[in-house]
């Protein structure tokens, strides 16, 4: 888990969103995944795809020692109105600090109160933890639902 | 052609013509009598010698008429080409005419004639002939406009001509009916509440009452100087926020240099121009909260809940009771300048985006918890 390729991550859709890109690639890891599948979910993007440098696979490709390091992830963005559907995409836990929140916090957030530094959900908003005893990454309103606590991962609205 | 002499301009005043008239009397009876034509001009060289424009036939007759005079050969040359004259002038004038005719051309010196000829294109005077017997005392109504202001002519004063309206001749007068609606109203820029709403009406096509029952307030009045080499030149800016408290709201800017009500009253004027639905949270709050920069502002503004108040800066606290926002709370960061903070809240307000328009860009469905948990 590295907070520094997460905000790579969330950097470079933010970046393409600016300019109204439709497809773009990732690298292909563990945690790329997770976030995807997360905003996937939620409506934020409308593919998630397996692929190379050059693009996404037309037909399954099994990943092996000789093309992972061709490897990517890409995703496809969203646009309505000619403006795009991630309005803003940023670290909530940065590489110098995290934020762990406890199952209190994680609900107190998941219902629209300040905790600590972190500013309240908006509408259509939604922050996503990062549990770290299942190493999964969730939406902090199922988080909420299943008594569950973990590190702020990012928040999208 | 010789007419020209007897339509004369401004020289020909009362006098003149009386003491011409008077001078060729005496020609006149003798014409009366002789049927023919004029004798020599010696009675006449006493007299006013008046230059005039002449046209070609005109210094014909005169040649023939030198001619007539200058050999002294005997009557019986000179009678021919009288007549000769007399005859062609008959087919075109009639025979009180042609005795006017006469009488003019019996006036003009022959030896004028030949110097003006000598001249040629350079004959034409640009001068008006100098008109000795008058002491300019008397002014003639109809062939001289009152002089009022200098280079009075032609177009070449910077404000229209003043008509001349007793005049028989001039085809540059237009007739005018009088538009009474024009003449009632007055021409002041200020009006009333009532007349404001209805021509705003007219222009927008909202209903006139509606107009007249928003929520107007000023909230910028200052007075501002331009600097010029010769001094300050004050001019008053006012911006207005009109709204009626149900989520529309305009702002306007009016800026007069006649005083701060005409500023005020153009600044309402384009607030209503500028009328644009906003949307609110409940009626009474916005949606969410937004953080938007304009220019040098940075607004951070909240929701609030029911009965909270606007707790918020007195420019927007203005714009919301405009709106119809009851609750808000919120800071401005950075310059607080009256005029960007409030164009810069009216801005974020009407970007303010639904929850409608952010699931359908989602794809997800909305569910209203009050409604679903709770009984109203």
């Amino acid at each position: 888990m590295s907070f520094v390729h997460l905000a790579n991550f969330c950097a470079h859709i933010k970046n393409c969103t600016n300019v109204n890109i439709s497809t773009t690639s990732v690298p292909f890891t563990r945690l790329h995944l997770q976030v995807a599948l997360g905003l996937y979910k939620e409506g934020f993007i409308s593919s998630i795809s397996r692929g190379s440098i050059t693009g996404p696979d037309v037909t399954p490709v099994d990943v092996t020692p000789d093309n992972i390091s061709t490897r990517r992830l890409w995703l496809g963005l969203k646009y309505r109105n000619n403006q795009s559907v991630i309005r803003d995409i940023s670290l909530v836990s940065k590489p110098g600090r995290k934020v762990n929140l406890t199952k209190e916090e994680v609900k107190a957030l998941a219902s629209g109160l300040t905790v600590r530094f972190i500013k309240p959900l908006q509408p259509a908003e939604c922050i996503f933890i990062k549990n770290v005893k299942e190493n999964e990454v969730i939406e902090i309103q199922e988080a909420a639902k299943r008594n569950l606590d973990g590190v702020a991962l990012y928040r999208v609205k | 052609m010789i007419r020209t002499s007897l339509t004369a301009p401004s020289v020909y005043s009362g006098n003149i013509i009386r003491r011409w008239f008077s001078s060729s009397v005496g020609i006149y009876n003798q014409i009366k009598k002789d049927s023919e034509p004029i004798p020599s001009n010696h009675e006449q060289s006493s007299t006013q010698s008046h230059q005039e424009p002449e046209t070609q036939q005109k210094q014909q007759s005169q040649t023939k008429k030198e001619e007539k005079t200058q050999s002294v050969k005997g009557e019986k040359q000179t009678p021919i080409k009288v007549s000769k004259h007399i005859e062609f002038l008959k087919k075109y004038y009639t025979p009180e005419l042609l005795q006017s005719i006469q009488i003019a051309e019996s006036v003009i010196d022959p030896k004028q004639v030949l110097e003006l000829k000598k001249l040629g294109f350079r004959a034409n005077s640009k001068v008006a002939p100098t008109n000795e017997f008058s002491d300019y005392s008397t002014n003639d109504p109809i062939w001289s406009e009152p002089i009022i202001y200098p280079n009075q002519a032609d177009g070449r004063a910077p404000y229209p001509e003043i008509p001349d309206t007793r005049s028989s001749d001039r085809s540059d007068l237009k007739l005018r009916f009088k538009d009474e609606d024009t003449t009632k109203k007055s021409n002041t820029a200020l009006r009333t509440n009532r007349q404001i709403s209805e021509d705003l009406s007219k222009l927008t096509g909202l209903d006139a009452r509606y107009i007249k029952n928003l929520y107007v307030r000023p909230i910028v009045m200052k007075r501002v100087s331009l600097k010029t080499s010769k001094g300050n030149i004050p001019n008053f800016f006012v911006l207005t926020v009109v709204g009626d408290k149900r989520g529309t709201i305009g702002l306007g800017i009016g800026k007069s240099r006649d005083g701060i009500r005409t500023a005020a009253l153009k600044a309402h004027w384009n607030a209503v121009k500028n009328l644009t639905p906003i949307p609110r949270y409940e009626n009474r709050t916005i949606l969410g909260d937004f953080e938007y920069k304009f220019h040098a502002v940075k607004l951070f503004m909240k929701s609030a809940p029911a009965g909270f108040g606007l707790r918020v800066n007195h420019n927007i606290f203005e714009i919301c009771q405009a709106a119809g926002i009851k609750d808000l709370r919120g800071k401005v960061y950075r310059s607080r300048n009256p005029l960007l903070v409030a164009q810069g809240f009216v801005e974020a307000l009407t970007k303010q985006k639904s929850i409608e328009d952010l699931a359908a860009g989602r794809g997800k469905k909305i569910v209203d918890l009050n409604k679903v948990y709770y009984s109203h």
